[in-house]
């Protein structure tokens, strides 16, 4: 499926004393993609994080980043990487500049890169205007903003972020996420989150973690394709043209089901890509407006209730 | 060692604005501003308070104040000491600080070497400073006396600290919580204080150079008396930040 794999993971375990956290996770993740790495809370999914980051050791397996291999204890996988953990913490007694600037001297960067970074990432972050107040003083949200911004100021091939939208209210949320649209443009970016909207708003590939292995795995719209019941939401301009029209429909040869209530019809058929269009024949046919035609998508939700329960 | 230069700086920084140094400074110059005067001003003290007379007082000389000055610093002060820079890692460690300098490529024993480097420098920054101020006080409380060897005494209290400084990294390592950078210090403290007893360890025991400073300068002893514990302060002190660097270099954060 994966054309070609940025960060690899191969056979990962990890365990907490009796607690087995990780048991031989393999996944990839594509070039240039926005992968959603779905679980509970405690599946493992920081555990995972941390050890692509080098912060946690694995008992076996392996993560390549661009083909080189991450070991634990040494930074030379980390200029491929930014990571924003699930809550920053930052020195607050800096501002932004000075805070990027520190870890920009760090990842060893020259003086006109990290200015020149700090600006532009800061823009698109949106704290310009609070660049020079201390961090402190920051909400959430902003601290959610500066993680971003120090997470890209090496320019990473690869950016983390852990549950970065868990903690923040409606608009925070919304913010960072289209923060996140704007990012994958520049990088591959592997998402944490429990949240399966957001998931559904900017990721294209996912897995989702459970009992230490991922239980469904692979692109978005492959799985939904995969996971589609072959039913059409039909919505008329009134309920009594739907009730009207229920009835000749399920003596249409190719419809097995006719439901739904109100203007709304369901209706299943054998091949929806096939029988859709007869479908749309015949009610023109039949001289009614439709007002809506969808095919019925299976939500991430009830994908992740199906291999979750 | 990857980031040393920029989180030294980051360090010095922390120190400066959270307001550490000054508070060690102002504590330990106040030490030097009340010592000279109390020990010049004993007599009339207690003249005023009406049981002259009873205690047979010599005349106050200079090496009072500094005798002053060492027994309040070699307690208050160094308990200040411990207070203000036996957070220095264990705070990060707790807070979670350290996780994105760390993933940006920091160097463990960077960080490890720059905290414990700069809570050197302000022991040392607040040391001078009092013991300047206690100098150029006793110098006009007491008038064209001399006290000897000031610095030999000072650099033997100073170690002293370092000693204690450097047990801080290594017991924020072992010691999990905000305070767990006191832990062996405190308790390494306390076993020396109890093996003060024992005269054959007597010489070898560091907190000998918090005590013996004022013999020192009053040329009870030679200076010499000082090597053992000097030597032991020195290489313990060395040994406890290295192993400190090993094991955190292990440690999961």
């Amino acid at each position: 499926m994966i054309k070609m794999a940025l960060l690899s993971i191969e056979g990962l375990s990890k365990s907490f004393g009796a607690l087995q956290v990780l048991n031989n996770l393999s996944f990839e993740v594509e070039q240039g993609s926005v992968f959603g790495f779905i679980g509970k809370n405690g599946s493992g999914k920081t555990t995972t994080m941390k050890i692509i980051v080098g912060l946690l050791k694995a008992q076996s397996g392996s993560v390549h980043i661009s083909g080189v291999p991450v070991k634990y204890g040494e930074t030379k996988t980390n200029h491929m990487i930014g990571y924003l953990p699930d809550v920053p913490e930052y020195y607050g007694f800096f501002n932004a500049i000075e805070y990027l600037r520190l870890v920009g001297q760090i990842a060893n960067m020259s003086p006109a890169k990290i200015k020149s970074q700090t600006s532009e990432l800061l823009e698109l972050v949106g704290l310009q205007d609070s660049a020079k107040r201390k961090i402190r003083g920051y909400s959430r949200g902003m601290k959610q903003r500066l993680g971003i911004a120090q997470a890209l100021i090496h320019e990473p091939t690869l950016l983390i972020c852990d549950e970065p939208t868990s903690a923040l209210d409606p608009q925070g949320r919304s913010d960072l996420l289209g923060l996140l649209e704007l990012v994958r443009q520049r990088t591959t970016v592997l998402l944490s989150t429990h949240i399966l909207t957001d998931v559904e708003r900017v990721c294209d590939a996912v897995g989702v973690l459970d009992g230490g292995k991922l239980a469904l795995y692979g692109k978005l719209d492959e799985l939904k394709a995969a996971h589609r019941r072959d039913t059409i939401v039909i919505e008329m301009e009134s309920a009594a043209a739907a009730q009207r029209l229920a009835q000749p429909l399920l003596g249409l040869p190719f419809v097995q089901q006719v439901g739904g209530g109100g203007n709304t019809l369901t209706i299943d058929v054998h091949n929806v890509t096939a029988n859709g269009r007869d479908v749309l024949a015949f009610l023109s046919e039949q001289d009614s407006t439709v007002r809506a035609y969808h095919v019925l998508e299976p939500s991430l939700e009830s994908l992740y209730l199906d291999v979750i329960a | 060692m990857n980031g040393f230069l920029p989180f030294l700086k980051k360090e010095i920084t922390q120190t400066l604005r959270t307001y550490k140094l000054l508070i060690l400074v102002l504590v330990l110059v106040s030490f030097a501003v009340m010592s000279p005067a109390l020990a010049r001003f004993t007599p009339e003290i207690l003249q005023l308070s009406g049981i002259e007379g009873m205690i047979a007082l010599p005349a106050p000389v200079a090496l009072d104040s500094w005798i002053q000055f060492y027994s309040t610093t070699s307690q208050m002060g160094i308990l200040a000491l411990m207070l203000i820079y036996g957070g220095i890692l264990s705070g990060e460690k707790s807070k979670g600080t350290l996780v994105l300098p760390l993933t940006h490529g920091l160097s463990r024993s960077a960080a490890l070497l720059a905290k414990y480097l700069v809570s050197v420098g302000g022991w040392t920054v607040s040391l001078a400073l009092a013991a300047l101020v206690n100098h150029l006080y006793t110098l006009y409380l007491f008038p064209g006396e001399e006290v000897a060897f000031v610095l030999g005494g000072l650099a033997s209290f100073w170690l002293c600290g370092v000693f204690l400084l450097s047990l801080v990294p290594l017991s924020s390592v072992l010691v999990k919580g905000s305070f767990g950078g006191l832990a062996l210090p405190g308790g390494v403290l306390f076993t020396l204080l109890v093996l003060m007893i024992f005269p054959d360890l007597f010489s070898f025991n560091p907190l000998l150079l918090a005590s013996s400073p004022l013999q020192v300068m009053a040329g009870v002893d030679e200076w010499t008396i000082l090597l053992p514990a000097l030597i032991t302060s020195a290489v313990t002190s060395a040994v406890a930040v290295a192993a400190a660097m090993v094991l955190f270099r292990r440690s999961s954060l």
